[in-house]
Order: structure tokens, then sequence, then C-alpha cells
């Protein structure tokens, strides 16, 4: 079972869509990061205004090594959801309107990144 | 006085506050990372330990979700008595907030009196689900206690002593008293537009006057019911105030009118087949706003992902722009009246 009324987009599409969302007067809800091994997957959910029943979720995927624009420019209270997703999936993103630089809820004597999988060692035959 | 564990930096001319910086990070838990590690159905318990106070709403939320993903029929009189505790979660904390409310501004009989009404809540609680605060009573499929009718019956006399208790003393005093006003009126301001666009949510958006509370969407048995949001447009402390201290009214007036909806039959069903695999997100209205709920399973008994957005989260934004401008003596009451919870923020 997937989400109802996602909608996938490419890294460069994102910020297009998400002004489109504040152009349709969306209401911010969260954000959640999944590690899928090679990739990462965000997912950013949406509210419209019509209906409370109405939510819209955006999923975008980027190779781990590569940066992701934050919609915090628009969405003012995205910016804690994508600095605790820095704390906890060593994930670059880029133009955060407050940058905590990987200290939100981590302490410096707090575990690296810990909601990334581990690598699964491969076994030989 | 702030009894949370969250600094606010304020950037101060004279005594003007000019800017603020959260920070906190004084009590992460990694409770998400421990969700991952349990098995789906003993998160209940770890998910009932997020928050002290709205316990029973992420239970419930939590629960919903997974029986939402598993195709879980659950037993109408299960979603009744779950609305029912859902309620008495929202009395006793908006209570709770209303008297450490009162205390900030030095007011402690009000705090007495509101701590008093409280009792009543809690004793409600202790009866019907055995335990005043962090119940238990949620599972996957059900409840684990039912009310039978002897037990309505004593709850419905209590709520009707709490009734009074409030219509003479707390009701009163917050809609006259002279200090409240002059503290709470004017401060804080929040308007409609920058409650939507900063996703606040609960008391705080209804503060400045936007209807939604996720009670609407129908959870448990709020669709048999019937539910309007309490909505007040002035977007100040006292707006947030006035908004709690209805639904601590209309709460009272949910429990009774789910308590004779209420239909005979089971409390539970068996949850069996395959543990849950795919996607689902769920949200309800906890006392302090919507919390949203994002589980992933792999059809293992462990989930891939537990990701909880709580309300006092959604809420610092709104915070952040509620606070420049404004007397630093009025801080402490600003902060406040967003009832911040961050024991349920850090997770």
């Amino acid at each position: 079972m997937s989400l109802e009324k996602e909608v996938v987009v490419d890294k460069a599409e994102l910020i297009p869509e998400v002004q489109n969302l504040l152009a349709q007067k969306a209401r911010y809800c969260s954000s959640t990061c999944l590690d899928l091994g090679d990739k990462f997957e965000i997912i950013h959910h949406f509210q419209l205004e019509d209906s409370v029943d109405f939510t819209k979720h955006i999923k975008v995927r980027i190779n781990k090594e590569d940066t992701l624009p934050s919609i915090s420019n628009i969405y003012l209270a995205a910016t804690l959801c994508e600095n605790e997703m820095q704390d906890h999936f060593d994930i670059k993103i880029i133009g955060l309107a407050i940058d905590f630089k990987k200290r939100f809820l981590r302490a410096k004597e707090s575990p690296e990144f810990m909601l990334t999988k581990e690598k699964k060692e491969e076994v030989s035959p | 006085m702030l009894p949370e564990p969250i600094h606010l930096k304020l950037e101060l001319e004279d005594e003007t506050v000019v800017g603020v910086t959260p920070i906190i990070g004084y009590i992460y838990r990694g409770i998400e990372k421990a969700g991952e590690l349990n098995p789906f159905r003993n998160n209940v318990f770890l998910v009932e330990r997020i928050c002290g106070i709205c316990s029973f709403t992420h239970a419930l939320c939590y629960c919903e979700a997974v029986e939402k993903l598993m195709q879980v029929e659950v037993p109408p009189r299960a979603r009744f008595i779950r609305l029912c505790w859902s309620e008495l979660s929202r009395i006793h904390s908006h209570l709770l907030w209303l008297g450490l409310f009162a205390d900030a501004m030095g007011f402690e009989s009000l705090f007495m009196q509101c701590w008093r009404a409280r009792e009543i809540i809690l004793d409600i609680s202790e009866m019907t689900a055995g335990h005043r605060i962090i119940q238990s009573t949620s599972i996957i499929g059900g409840i684990r206690r039912d009310i039978d009718k002897e037990m309505a019956k004593e709850v419905e006399h209590k709520l009707s002593d709490f009734k009074e208790l409030m219509d003479n003393t707390v009701s009163p005093t917050v809609y006259n008293d002279p200090t409240i006003k002059r503290r709470t009126v004017g401060k804080g301001m929040l308007s409609k537009e920058q409650a939507n666009l900063l996703g606040a949510v609960g008391p705080i958006l209804r503060g400045s006057g936007v209807p939604l509370d996720i009670r609407q969407t129908g959870y448990a048995a709020y669709k048999e019911t019937g539910f309007e949001p309490i909505v007040e447009s002035d977007g100040d402390c006292y707006a947030r105030t006035i908004v709690r201290l209805r639904e601590i009214y209309q709460s009272r007036e949910l429990i009774l009118k789910a308590l004779s909806l209420m239909p005979e039959g089971d409390i539970s069903v068996t949850v069996r087949g395959n543990p849950p695999e795919g996607e689902m997100i769920h949200r309800a209205e906890q006392p302090r706003g919507e919390v949203v709920y994002y589980i992933k399973g792999n059809g293992t008994r462990n989930l891939d992902r537990l990701r909880v957005r709580t309300p006092t989260f959604a809420n610092i934004p709104p915070l952040l722009t509620m606070l420049p401008g404004c007397e630093l003596a009025d801080v402490p009451v600003i902060t406040l009246s967003i009832d911040p919870c961050i024991a349920c923020t850090e997770r």
C-alpha cells in the first residue's frame, strides 16, 4: 500500500511544485526522510485549503551524495523538519532558512546519523 | 517560569525583543529509531511515552495507522471508548496548561482551582482505564478495558460535578478577571494568514480564526458524534486561552454523547495475518494540536520507518513570529500560550 495522493517529482521539479502549492494556499504539515539504501527518499506532506481530508505528498528521491534544495524559504515551517533530517540522515540540504548545522537535536556526544540504515555485509557463498 | 527544557536566545533593544533563536536538544531520546527496533505491536507502549500528557492520543493515532495499513476493522464500541479517553486527556491537558499559565502570571488561586478540577478528570481516567495518565488501554485491534453501564453512570455524575466546579470558579475568572486580560489581550499576535503559512496547529491555529481540527476527519467515533471546531479570531494569547476553555466544555459534551451513543459489542478483534507492509500516514488531534504519524512496514514484525510530527514541533515557527516586537516581560506568557511540550518535540 502506498500513500494516497502522492506525487513523485525530480529534484529539479521540487521547488516549482512547492511554489505551486503555496499559490494554492496549501498548509505545510510535515516532512519525512527514508533511507532506501543507495538513495534517500524525502516526502513533504501538505494539506490543501479546501478540505480537512485532502493531503498531498510530494516525494523526491536523491542519490546519497547529492544535495537537496530546501523548501524553508517558501514554507518557514519546514526548516525544523529539514534540520532534523540533517541530524538523522547526514543529508545535505541547500538554502535552509535557519541552519543548525547538524546540531538541532543532536548533542556533540550523540550517535551520528542514527536513522540511516547500516550497510549489509556481502556474504560470500 | 517555563517548566520546559527549551532555550530561547533573545536579541533585545532595551526591553523589546527584536530576534529569537530556539535551542533544543536537551532531552532527545531517539524514539523514532527505537520504533524501528521494537516489534510493531510493542510500539504502542513506546509512543505513549513520547509525551506524559497526550500519551493516549499518541497510542490511538499509532494504532489507527497500523490498523489502516493492515485493513483491520475495529469494533464500534472500541472507537467510542477511544473517543472518551481521548477527550478526557484533552480536558486534563488544557487544565494543566491553564493552571501553569495562571502560575506564570502569579495567579496562584486560579492555578489551584484548575488543578482541583483536573483531579476529577484524572479520577475518571483511573476509574475507567486503571491509570491516571499513561493508560496503555489502546491496542492494535481495539482497546483493553470496557466501560460498563454502571461505570458510565458514575462518569456522568463526576462530569456533572466537574461542570459545576468549572462554572463557579475557573470560567468566570478567565472571562472576567482584569489581570488575565491585561497580561494576554493583544499579546503574541498571530494573524490568520501567518498561522496558515507557518503551519500552526491546534488552539494556536484556531485562536487565529482558522477552523481546522483533525477531529473533523471523523477518526475514532467523531463521525458518529459529530464535531465542529471551536474558533476565536483575535489571534492573541487571550484568544488561545478561550479556545482551550471552550474546548474543555466541548470535550465534556463529546464524552457524554459518546457514552449515550455507544453500541453494545466487542471491544477488540484479534489481529492475525502478515505484519504491516507498505506506507501509511495518519493524523489525530491532540490537546496541543495535530499529530502526524507516518509508518512504513516491510512485512516483518519490525517497521522500516516510524515518523512522528508532534504539535509543538509545528508551533515553534509561529512562536518565532509572535515574539519579535514584544516586551521582555511578556515572553513567558507568550511562550506558554503555545502550550510547549519539548518531550514531544524532541522525541
